[in-house]
């Protein structure tokens, strides 16, 4: 084939894909028809109050509506943050990583996995990222959801995203953070251990929020 | 009517500068992030640094007679629908690392194997340029963190500077220094990957040589790191915080990466001439 015909080709395959990127439909925003508030104020024997400090659970710019609930049982604290976020597929208005646990004055960091069933199926492995600060360690353990789909691992979480966003022209997401100091539970397994507890009532609370945005287009 | 000696080189420009053109909406963002961050500001160097490694070869591209490589298209394809995938999918570090893939099926698939052999170094160096993501990045440095604090306490107890390390804190007498993420040694390697790469280039040598000081690079980057964080907590255990805020700390990077540089240099020197030494007669 002679240079002319490979130019052609070549430009045809680049103008193909200019138009491919330029005429596929905008990512729309969700509306979120059910509100935050759908978060119980009791749950599993815990009571709560309104708000959640942000030294333990920091606050992202990016979050569209957030809810943050300190929960008490017994001299024991955990603190909780459902935060969403819109329009994920621009990477300025994605949640950041470096806002869903308190790294400042943090000497050393550690990540576990703690197998937690939320829905009554298959377990999921959610991440507990545990900081270990002067006051005594902190474990925030955290999940995103995209509907109902719950995704522990980061990695994972942003390839489902990439799906969601390609296929489904969506991008809201949920991500749900439980902050649990150990030292009011005493050992660090026995504070962890009180997720197992709380977490699936808290996703069965939420399912009607996460499904919300994903049915009004159809998408149950 | 004569042609020109150039001409069958117009369509190759052509076809790069169709590339440019669908990648305009890819740059700026990662333009952005090099002036963002000061760990990922090399990136600033490094398309010239690429344009300069093809330009030293221009005479040998410029004897080479175009042809066209089986590979070309299928690259070209892949770095088409990496680049679609990574704009419609909301993931810049696909789109970003199609660039490179397009530019080498271009350039395989317009002007044949025997030109893409002078231009696939520059055109590989700006891998250099494109920011890890981020998710990996952070992983990747606060790993750093805690073994630069554990190498470099380790370093000053043995220069008699009594230390206690706490994951990335380094509590000296008085004063608690902090092996914070733009401390860690991830900018130094990544810095100095990228500059051993393209010194590896700059002269002829043999392909191992090339190899071992990219190689040697990630070692000597990590090395001058921790030289950095114990000169600094040196001073600042004999002359107080205050050698945090003075100049000697602010120039102490540029002055080890100097120091590495030089260390890479002298490297080379001594590879090139054992190679020299025990080439075959």
């Amino acid at each position: 084939m002679s240079l002319r015909g490979r130019l052609a080709i070549l430009l045809g395959l680049i103008g193909a894909t200019a138009v491919a990127i330029g005429v596929a439909p905008g990512v729309r925003e969700g509306q979120w028809g059910a509100g935050l508030d759908a978060l119980p104020t009791e749950v599993a024997g815990w009571t709560s109050t309104a708000g959640a400090p942000e030294w333990a659970l920091p606050v992202d710019p990016n979050e569209k509506a957030a809810v943050r609930r300190t929960y008490r049982r017994a001299g024991q604290v955990l603190w909780v943050s459902v935060a969403l976020f819109a329009r994920e597929d621009d990477p300025k208005r994605r949640g950041s990583i470096d806002r869903i646990f308190p790294e400042a004055n943090t000497s050393r960091i550690d990540r576990v996995a703690i197998p937690v069933i939320l829905n009554g199926a298959a377990p999921v492995r959610l991440p507990a990222v545990v900081g270990y600060k002067q006051g005594g360690p902190l474990a925030v353990v955290y999940w995103r959801q995209l509907g109902r789909r719950v995704y522990g691992g980061d990695y994972r979480y942003r390839l489902a995203l990439m799906r969601e966003i390609l296929f489904r022209r969506q991008a809201d997401a949920m991500l749900v953070r439980l902050g649990i100091p150990a030292e009011s539970g005493g050992a660090l397994e026995d504070a962890l251990s009180l997720v197992s507890e709380i977490a699936p009532p808290l996703y069965a609370a939420l399912a009607p929020i996460a499904t919300s945005s994903r049915a009004e287009r159809g998408h149950p | 009517m004569p042609v020109s000696p150039s001409a069958p080189w117009i369509p190759l420009g052509a076809g790069v500068a169709a590339i440019l053109g669908i990648y305009a909406p890819v740059v700026p963002a990662m333009v952005a992030e090099w002036a963002a961050f000061p760990n990922l500001s090399h990136g600033f160097a490094i398309p010239f640094i690429a344009a300069y490694l093809i330009w030293a070869r221009r005479e040998r591209i410029a004897r080479e007679a175009l042809g066209s490589s089986p590979l070309g298209l299928p690259l070209v394809v892949l770095g088409l629908a990496a680049l679609a995938l990574g704009s419609l999918g909301g993931e810049p570090f696909l789109a970003r690392v199609s660039l490179p893939v397009m530019l080498l099926g271009t350039v395989l698939f317009l002007a044949g194997a025997r030109v893409a052999r002078h231009v696939w170094a520059g055109i590989g160096f700006l891998l250099f340029m494109i920011p890890l993501p981020y998710l990996m990045l952070k992983s990747l440095t606060y790993q750093f963190q805690l073994v630069d604090a554990g190498a470099s306490a380790r370093a000053l107890s043995w220069l008699g500077v009594p230390v206690f390390q706490e994951g990335v804190f380094l509590h000296l007498p008085g004063v608690t220094l902090e092996v914070a993420s733009v401390c860690s040694s991830v900018p130094a390697i990544a810095a100095l990957t990228a500059l051993g790469a393209a010194y590896g280039q700059m002269r002829p040598r043999p392909t191992w040589l090339r190899a071992a000081l990219i190689v040697a690079a990630a070692p000597l980057g990590f090395l001058s790191n921790i030289v950095r964080i114990t000169l600094t907590a040196v001073s600042v255990y004999y002359f107080g915080p205050v050698a945090l805020d003075n100049v000697i700390h602010k120039f102490n990077g540029t002055t080890v990466f100097l120091m590495t540089v030089v260390l890479l240099v002298a490297l080379d020197a001594v590879m090139l001439r054992l190679a020299t030494r025990h080439r075959p007669r």
